[in-house]
């Protein structure tokens, strides 16, 4: 008899005398259990390691870019002063405030500004 | 503590992963038995005790001797079987909200039939118990010590006031012809 043979039918007379047996059981439960642990780990090897930070690395630069183009605004600041002009001026950059009429007792104009 | 599975274990540890199948055969009857207790179930009991045996080798490294082995195990084997009932009542709840089936009994304990490719324990036990009754006295003595009640050689010893070689070869003897009389019942592996 081999001794692994021996060793499973020692189990057995020890679990029937200690009444601590179940009524019946698989042939294979060892063996299903050593196919499990010997199984080669899908684990960490050199590649999958090298392949786990490239694509972290990957997503990291992808999102800062996605960051840095919603969120930044596009002022671009100079150390020097700006000497070009500015060819189409607007409303806002005028210095002068614009005289508003008071419509209380007069009929306001067509283009005027109401005062506030 | 002593510990009569430490030099396999070791042997574990330091790489030799293939005498793990000692332990296994060694309490798969016992850690089967101990997970039906909570599963009411064979097939389940049997998932349950590969779990426990798979996460006792995953940890090994943790494993302190500090109690034996087979407790340590049979912890291990109780905290799965507990997950186990956890995670059935949780799937209970959810058919019984949709079908009322709290009833239903556990699938297993209505078949006592052997499945195919299994070990009829029921058929061992009674034979291990005929031929247990039969031993000689001195021999049956040894066998109750030893693997009923779990004592010691030195306790042995002491109990039957007999030197602990007598009583290693009086238990190897009595040993040998309980196993052979199960052999018939394996003959087909």
């Amino acid at each position: 008899m081999n001794n692994i043979k021996n060793i499973k039918l020692t189990g057995f007379v020890k679990a029937i005398l200690k009444k601590e047996y179940p009524l019946y059981m698989s042939k294979d439960f060892s063996s299903k259990i050593m196919k499990q642990i010997n199984k080669p780990s899908r684990g960490y090897n050199f590649f999958n390691y090298g392949l786990q930070i490239a694509s972290a690395m990957t997503f990291a630069i992808i999102t800062l870019f996605v960051m840095d183009s919603v969120l930044t605004d596009k002022i671009q600041y100079s150390k020097s002063s700006i000497n070009q002009e500015v060819l189409s001026p607007t409303r806002n950059v005028a210095n002068q405030m614009e005289k508003c009429e008071d419509t209380k007792d007069s009929i306001q104009s067509s283009d005027g500004l109401k005062c506030k | 503590m002593q510990d009569d599975d430490k030099p396999v274990l070791d042997e574990i540890i330091n790489g030799n992963i293939s005498k793990y199948e000692i332990i296994i055969n060694k309490y798969q009857a016992r850690i089967i038995s101990l997970c039906f207790r909570y599963t009411k179930s064979y097939p389940d009991a049997e998932e349950v005790a590969q779990e426990a045996f798979l996460k006792a080798y995953n940890s090994l490294n943790k494993f302190r001797f500090e109690s034996k082995f087979y407790s340590w195990l049979h912890r291990i084997a109780i905290n799965c079987s507990l997950n186990y009932i956890n995670s059935k009542e949780k799937t209970k709840e959810k058919e019984t909200i949709s079908e009322n089936s709290g009833l239903t009994e556990h699938k297993g304990v209505a078949s006592i039939e052997t499945p195919y490719n299994a070990y009829n324990m029921q058929t061992m036990a009674e034979k291990i118990e005929s031929v247990y009754n039969s031993l000689p006295e001195d021999l049956k003595l040894v066998i109750k010590l030893r693997d009923i009640d779990d004592l010691s050689y030195d306790e042995m010893s002491n109990i039957a006031k007999l030197p602990i070689g007598t009583i290693k070869s009086k238990l190897h003897r009595a040993r040998e012809i309980l196993t052979k009389a199960l052999e018939k019942y394996t003959e087909d592996e």
